[in-house]
């Protein structure tokens, strides 16, 4: 898989975002783009603009706040940070994705039956 | 607060402060770009090209922008502002369709915003009383007899029966009582008293406005509770009528005055107690019954346990209570029993009024839509998606829906007041009605409903244009082939057949009205000038002065210029509350316990029968000669005598009454009168006795004096009154002439005929309208055939006949459709008919023959048109 595509992304991305949220904890734009591009490695190829309107669809849900602070260029950068609400969200994430990841993992592995 | 609602929240916030919206975005982006253009420096490029490379990875920065707005945003409310702008746009520029769309459904909404408000206040307001569902009438049920469906008298034993047995009610009470004469500061006016239990103002959870209700043990004290409004009109304010004296038969002290707005029943101003009633006949039933539920109890319940009461009284008293069980009805139905009829029938009404102008609008919509077919094609052809198109035409619709919605509310409240005015004033609660909150939702849902209704089949229509055919289509032309001609034509014949069925029971209702008219009562009405007075008396020699003042009375009157003839008599014609009583003829089989026959109880002076003009079938009439002392006397009318004696002579006979002394040989029987439609015109006469005043004086001493005139009736009332005043100062009195007395009685048979008339002729003007304008439309878009038809030889007279045959199929086939409607549907009209079958084939012939006559006028306008068309130009225009 060399792209992933853009309908699957946008579900996805927001899942990425608030999952990087949670796990380093208040991040700026840059900071998400940089995350995600760690953890994907090359194969997520997306324009980082798109990570703000993850940012603002997050937002406008409640699930994250966000917080104006100092970048490491000493320009004034917008924080975003999880709510409660935001990891309650992401728990029932997590967990359905791995529902549906199990069952279309088990289907894949189906042997042809002889 | 769930997600959806949050994020339309913010959205919403957003899109309210738009400016302050993307505030820092831009510092945002920037930083972002700045941070990865350093990366890129730091990874060896060069400023320009880590430049260049920062931007390429971040994407378009207008195109982000451009998403953020719209996700900040409604996209959907900005094209409803260009909708909105858009139809007015279309409004405007169609003056004339738009006005005419307008106008029709204003009509439509204000006759439905009107009758509704009428519906609402009468029918569906709670009474103003704490919670007014538990109080119910409790009346006794005749298994053998037809029940009125007035309210009906109990006997006092009963009620204490009632009230000992039964565990369902909180408080039970019974009243009764009428229009008297009241002496307040002085002055004899009528007053409108009830005599009444103690327990009357808890059944009604009424709390004093001032001072207190009367209690248990004052149930015979001189005391009395009056009516806000009768205190303030007499004392200026509620707590000065505390302690003042009225007089009616007996001074009384006023000690209470009751809430604002209680007047039960009807618009009494004046309650007392009714003092106690041991020895009261069971089978004399003079009193009301009221009585509230207790809280939790069902009205089942109720019903059942007062079932099994009223079955064990008619097993202990077989004499009075054979066949006599209990009903219970909620005080609300039985307060709107009469009127509620009339209003469904004439909410049904305003409804088929709405629905035929919802079908012309619709009509002239598709006319529209069709004529803007290239421009709908042009917008689907730029990419404006089908719903996108729908939408549009909805806009519209609602737009000019609502304008109309709004007209249609003035109307209606203008209107309003004019149905106020001519409906029948015992219509409960008519001074309450006024345009209230649900009258106005109900006016607002009806609107967008049938905005939805007439604009959605345009709409879908035009969303399914073919694009192709419509496009070659010229400019300010309509589609040829005829977009929807079909649909068109399905549509006036709905119209056809709606305002037929309600032009039919327009003209049944006015034909029973007339019918009502002109039954033969047995009497006549015709300058007869009825004069109320009353003189309460209590006591003996009280009664022996009323007896006297209207002996004086009537015949000071007989002798004034201009009057043919007076009498008395003790329940006016047309006016409810006579009383009855069973009767038995000496000689005659003495009938089983309890199934005595009812026969109505008349009192009259002599002469009465010749100032109504009653025919004396056989015997003689009242002399001065019967009075009291004297043997008693009466007189039957032909029913009774029917019963009673079949072929044989009643003359001679002997009968008795509840009314008969007991001491007495019973009443002999002097002569049988022609049966008098005294009730009502539209019943049958009961069997009736009349008995001579002078030997029955009676309690409440009131008699309505009659007078036959020569001269128009009410010149008399000057001098009446002031012979009254003269014999004795405290007597109010008042007029009527028995010409209105009647046109009361049938005030909702007039107000129904009257507005279903009404709302029928707008109907079908409605619907003649509807025909013109399609026709008009469809003769506009085959003018060029028609003018290959004439280059070819066709007749003018050819194409008249061929647009009006057209035309008539349509009509034809409405009105066919509309019978079979009308047959099906007219049934609901039977019980308010009388005297016409609701399948009167006169009246539907009438009604067809009106409309072809109607709808071919109408159609001959754009038939002479067509028939007019000149070929040649005809022809150059394609």
């Amino acid at each position: 898989m060399d792209q992933l595509r853009s309908e699957v992304l946008q579900g996805t991305l927001d899942l990425m975002v608030l999952k990087a949220l949670d796990a380093i904890g208040p991040l700026h734009g840059y900071g998400i783009a940089r995350r995600l591009e760690q953890i994907s490695g090359d194969r997520l190829q997306l324009n980082e603009g798109t990570v703000y309107t993850a940012l603002m669809r997050l937002k406008q849900s409640g699930w994250i706040s966000a917080e104006w602070g100092a970048s490491e260029n000493n320009r004034r950068a917008r924080f975003y940070s999880i709510t409660r609400a935001g990891r309650r969200q992401l728990a029932r994430e997590t967990a359905s994705w791995e529902q549906v990841a199990g069952v279309i993992g088990r289907v894949l592995q189906l042997k042809p039956q002889k | 607060m769930p997600v959806t609602l949050r994020r339309l929240w913010s959205r919403l916030r957003a899109y309210v402060t738009r400016s302050s919206g993307d505030d820092g975005l831009d510092e945002e982006i920037g930083g972002h770009l700045q941070l990865l253009q350093q990366r890129f420096e730091a990874q060896g490029m060069t400023p320009d090209e880590a430049r260049r490379a920062a931007r390429g990875s971040f994407g378009g920065v207008e195109q982000l922008r451009e998403d953020l707005r719209e996700q900040q945003s409604f996209p959907w409310f900005d094209e409803l502002r260009q909708d909105v702008r858009y139809a007015c746009r279309t409004i405007v520029r169609a003056p004339i369709v738009s006005l005419a769309i307008i106008v029709t459904f204003a009509l439509g909404i204000g006759a439905n915003a009107a009758i509704f408000s009428l519906v609402n206040s009468v029918l569906l307001s709670p009474l103003p009383y704490p919670s007014p569902d538990r109080i119910i009438v409790i009346e006794p049920f005749w298994k053998n007899r037809t029940n009125s469906d007035g309210f009906r008298t109990s006997s006092a034993p009963d009620f204490y029966d009632w009230r000992a047995q039964s565990h369902v009610f909180d408080a039970m009470a019974y009243h009764g009582g009428g229009e008297f004469r009241v002496i307040a500061e002085g002055e004899p006016t009528f007053g409108s008293v009830q005599l009444a239990t103690p327990d009357f103002f808890r059944v009604f959870g009424a709390t004093p406005a001032a001072g207190r209700f009367w209690t248990e043990q004052e149930n015979r004290a001189s005391v009395a509770v009056v009516s806000h409004a009768w205190a303030v009109a007499h004392f200026g304010e509620p707590s000065k009528a505390i302690g003042r004296h009225i007089r009616t038969a007996r001074s009384l002290e006023i000690v209470g005055v009751a809430p604002v707005g209680f007047n039960y029943p009807g618009a009494t101003d004046i309650w007392f107690p009714a003092g106690v009633v041991p020895e009261a006949p069971r089978g004399g039933h003079n009193y009301l019954v009221v009585g509230r539920l207790k809280p939790g109890v069902r009205l089942e319940q109720a019903r059942a346990e007062m079932r099994g009461i009223g079955d064990r009284l008619e097993q202990q008293y077989p004499d009075s209570n054979r066949d006599k069980t209990v009903v219970l009805t909620p005080v609300r139905e039985k307060l709107t029993g009469g009127a509620s009829t009339t209003l469904w029938l004439l909410l049904g009404t305003v409804a088929g009024v709405l629905l035929i102008a919802c079908v012309n609008v619709a009509n002239l919509q598709l006319v529209r839509a069709a004529a803007r077919g290239r421009e709908m094609a042009v917008r689907s052809a730029m990419g404006a998606g089908p719903g996108r198109v729908i939408r549009q035409v909805l806009t519209e619709s609602l737009l000019l829906g609502g304008i109309g919605c709004l007209v249609g509310l003035a109307a209606g409240w203008l209107t309003l007041k004019a149905f106020v005015a001519i409906a029948p004033a015992d219509i409960p609660r008519l001074n309450e009605v006024h345009i209230d909150q649900r009258v106005l939702l109900f006016t607002l849902g009806l609107t967008a409903l049938s905005s939805l209704l007439f604009g959605l089949g345009p709409a879908r229509r035009v969303a399914r244009l073919d694009l192709s055919g419509a496009l070659k289509q010229q400019p300010g032309k309509g589609v040829r082939g005829g977009v929807g001609s079909r649909a068109r034509s399905l549509l006036v014949m709905a119209e056809v057949a709606l305002s037929f069925a309600l032009l039919v029971a327009a003209g049944l209702l006015l034909r029973s009205f007339v019918e009502l008219n002109r039954v033969d009562l047995g009497f006549s009405t015709e300058r007869v000038l009825a004069t109320t007075t009353s003189v309460p008396a209590a006591a003996p020699e009280q009664q022996r002065q009323a007896t006297m003042f209207y002996r004086d009375l009537i015949d000071r009157v007989r002798q004034m210029p201009g009057v043919r003839q007076a009498a008395g008599v003790r329940s006016m014609p047309f006016v409810d509350g006579r009383s009855s009583s069973g009767y038995t003829i000496d000689g005659n089989p003495t009938p089983p316990p309890g199934a005595r026959p009812i026969a109505d109880n008349q009192v009259v002076t002599p002469g009465f029968f010749d100032t109504v003009n009653m025919r004396i079938r056989r015997g003689r009439d009242f002399s001065a000669g019967d009075e009291y002392g004297r043997p008693q006397v009466a007189i039957v009318n032909e029913r009774l005598a029917r019963d009673a004696f079949g072929t044989g002579d009643a003359i001679g006979r002997t009968i008795r009454t509840g009314m008969t002394r007991e001491s007495s040989n019973g009443m002999q029987i002097v002569g049988v009168i022609a049966d008098a439609r005294d009730e009502s015109p539209d019943a049958a006469a009961n069997p009736a006795i009349y008995l001579p005043y002078l030997q029955h004086p009676g309690p409440g001493s009131r008699l309505e004096l009659l007078a036959h005139t020569a001269i128009a009736p009410d010149t008399l009332a000057v001098s009446i009154r002031e012979a009254a005043r003269a014999l004795n100062p405290e007597v109010p009195v008042r007029f009527s002439t028995m010409d209105e007395v009647f046109a009361k009685r049938l005030a909702y048979p007039r107000f129904r005929a009257v507005l279903v008339a009404g709302f029928a002729l707008l109907a079908v003007a409605l619907a003649l309208v509807g025909i013109y304008g399609v026709l008009s439309y469809l003769v506009s878009e085959r003018t060029p055939e028609i003018g290959v038809r004439m280059a070819l030889g066709a007749l003018r007279r050819d194409i008249f006949s061929d647009v009006i045959s057209g035309s008539m199929r349509l009509v034809a086939g409405g009105l066919l459709a509309g019978l079979l409607g009308t047959i099906a549907v007219v049934r609901v009209l039977q019980t308010v008919l009388y005297g016409v079958s609701p399948r009167d084939p006169l009246t539907i012939a009438a009604v067809a023959g009106l409309f072809v006559a109607t709808a071919f006028l109408a159609s001959s306008i754009p038939a002479l048109r067509a028939s007019r068309v000149d070929p040649l130009v005809a022809l150059r225009q394609d």
